[in-house]
């Protein structure tokens, strides 16, 4: 009969918590995988850069021309994670931790690793608004680095 | 911190008694040598950045010439220098937690913990206004 209760009381935490992550929405994020040179463009802009470049030629004021290499989509379920093979060999892994609201805003916890080899050279948990958009920056990549941006929408 | 850091931070900091000073310079690993560059290094970046708090400056040549425009700290210069220390350890193939929380930076995005091995990172908030960004930098260690 005590066996009996605790199997209750485990059956009911897992249909609570599952419960909890069904009540939280999806994530669906955008990961630019971005080249950015110093030389001037030698091709057109990428029109798929046009949200993210004021951002970049804001922040990385040295670089004349971003290239997008890559951009990928991920729809992830609360505490799941996508991972990209970046073009310098190295992986990045992206993982929706919770949907918050604050402030009547929506906004997602989401955690970024970098990982070359067994290093993992970046580990970091950011909560962002919809919309809003975090760069990570200062890889070496061929003539210029890469920089990765990443933009959350859940609505 | 272990001693030989904080020493190690101390000598940096011009903290250490004149006779400590020689003894602990005389003792300096090459590896020490290395990460009191990097300290010095940083030093000056931050610095860069605490001006650009006050006035329309190029930013951000210590760490990296190539992020420009109006660059600020997320972090006051004490936690920012703590940041470079942390930063400086990792770079002694450490890995320390660093717990981070923005004071102002308005894209919303508040990096709430940044964990780093051979590497070394520093959060900043660039740009003004609709376009103002946080930047994670991620340095790897040669």
């Amino acid at each position: 009969m005590k066996l009996f209760a605790h199997l209750l009381v485990a059956q009911l935490g897992l249909v609570l918590s599952a419960s909890a992550f069904a009540d939280e929405p999806n994530a669906k994020c955008k990961v630019h995988i971005i080249h950015a040179l110093h030389d001037e463009a030698k091709s057109q802009n990428d029109p798929r850069l046009d949200k993210l470049r004021p951002y970049l030629q804001t922040a990385f004021a040295g670089y004349k021309h971003f290239q997008l290499l890559e951009l990928k989509d991920l729809e992830l379920h609360p505490n799941t994670t996508g991972k990209l093979t970046l073009p310098n060999g190295k992986t990045a892994s992206l993982t929706y931790v919770e949907h918050l609201m604050r402030n009547g805003k929506h906004r997602v916890r989401m955690k970024l690793e970098i990982e070359s080899g067994p290093t993992k050279l970046l580990d970091t948990t950011f909560t962002l608004d919809e919309g809003g958009v975090v760069l990570n920056a200062g890889q070496r990549h061929g003539a210029g680095m890469l920089v990765l941006g990443v933009s959350c929408e859940t609505h | 911190m272990k001693d030989h850091d904080l020493a190690l931070q101390r000598y940096f900091d011009g903290e250490l008694p004149e006779a400590e000073r020689a003894s602990f310079e005389a003792s300096l690993s090459d590896e020490d040598r290395v990460r009191l560059a990097v300290m010095a290094e940083m030093h000056t970046a931050l610095d860069g950045v605490l001006m650009a708090e006050a006035g329309d400056v190029d930013l951000w040549s210590g760490i990296a010439k190539n992020l420009g425009g109006n660059v600020v700290p997320i972090r006051r210069r004490r936690t920012s220098l703590w940041v470079a220390t942390g930063s400086i350890i990792v770079a002694a193939a450490a890995s320390l937690f660093l717990m981070l929380r923005s004071q102002s930076p308005t894209n919303g995005c508040d990096v709430e913990s940044l964990d780093v091995e051979g590497a070394t990172a520093t959060v900043a908030s660039a740009g003004d206004g609709p376009h103002q960004v946080t930047v994670i930098w991620t340095t790897e260690d040669q």
